[in-house]
């Protein structure tokens, strides 16, 4: 039988939770045995889901960002949640250098970046209900 | 060591902090700019040394400041990059974007060339 892990963790949508957010989420992928690169990777694109979900999800105001994360054999999928404003166009929000905020210096490749270093990205997202992040790797 | 930021002649010297994310890089900025503003700076060159994590947050700082001092007829330069952090520069392209040097020496000697020129 393949073996499944599941946790689950809720945070307030504060910038100094975006370490606490990858840091926890790096240490349960840690029972598959991941490389040190494969662990930056998932942590780089958790820290991106999660900045976003604060920066542009609550806009800076508070809420409750919530971690699903699941481990199905070799597979991590880890769902970054918001109920924030949600995205327009999730389209045009996926282009590298867009930004919504760029008095706020964002590069505007926070999706990008998850693109690249996870194996599978999907963002679904209803204006003014909240946005869901998919992320998923294999770990070989 | 602690994110800092020094001054050699005409050439800030921006160390970035070990964690480079949005919310150890939020004041950060603040402090920067004004330090670009005062006289007599013309180049930025962003040390990576310490870095150990690096998000697209850092990369939107150094494509402001960078485009601040190019504006003001200076250059921008990174320097130390390795590892993770030159993967995360590098999917975002930033390493194409901004000169990359070995170390904080290279870099200035390197711009103070050009300036000879």
């Amino acid at each position: 039988m393949e073996f499944y892990n599941e946790m689950t963790v809720s945070f307030k949508s504060l910038s100094i939770n975006e370490s606490f957010a990858r840091v926890v989420v790096a240490s349960f992928v840690t029972s598959l045995d991941p490389t040190l690169e494969d662990l930056a990777d998932i942590k780089t694109a958790v820290s991106e889901a999660v900045t976003n979900a604060i920066i542009h999800g609550y806009e800076g105001k508070d809420g409750i960002i919530t971690i699903h994360c699941t481990i199905t054999g070799k597979t991590v999928t880890i769902k970054i949640i918001d109920k924030g404003v949600g995205i327009e166009d999730i389209e045009k929000a996926r282009q590298p250098f867009y930004t919504s905020k760029p008095e706020m210096e964002r590069s505007g490749m926070g999706f990008t970046v998850m693109e690249t270093f996870m194996d599978r990205m999907e963002v679904e997202s209803r204006p003014g209900e909240g946005t869901t992040v998919t992320l998923i790797k294999t770990i070989e | 060591m602690s994110k800092s930021i020094r001054r050699y002649k005409e050439h800030l010297i921006v160390k970035f902090p070990k964690e480079a994310d949005h919310h150890h890089l939020s004041s950060f900025s603040d402090k920067i700019r004004m330090e670009i503003l005062k006289r007599g700076v013309k180049n930025i060159i962003f040390d990576f040394s310490d870095v150990t994590f690096i998000d697209s947050s850092a990369v939107g700082l150094i494509l402001s400041k960078s485009k601040t001092v190019e504006s003001l007829g200076g250059k921008a330069g990174l320097c130390c990059a390795k590892g993770h952090v030159l993967k995360v520069l590098n999917a975002c392209t930033a390493v194409g974007l901004s000169k990359m040097f070995d170390n904080v020496e290279e870099a200035i000697s390197c711009f103070e060339k050009k300036q000879e020129a």
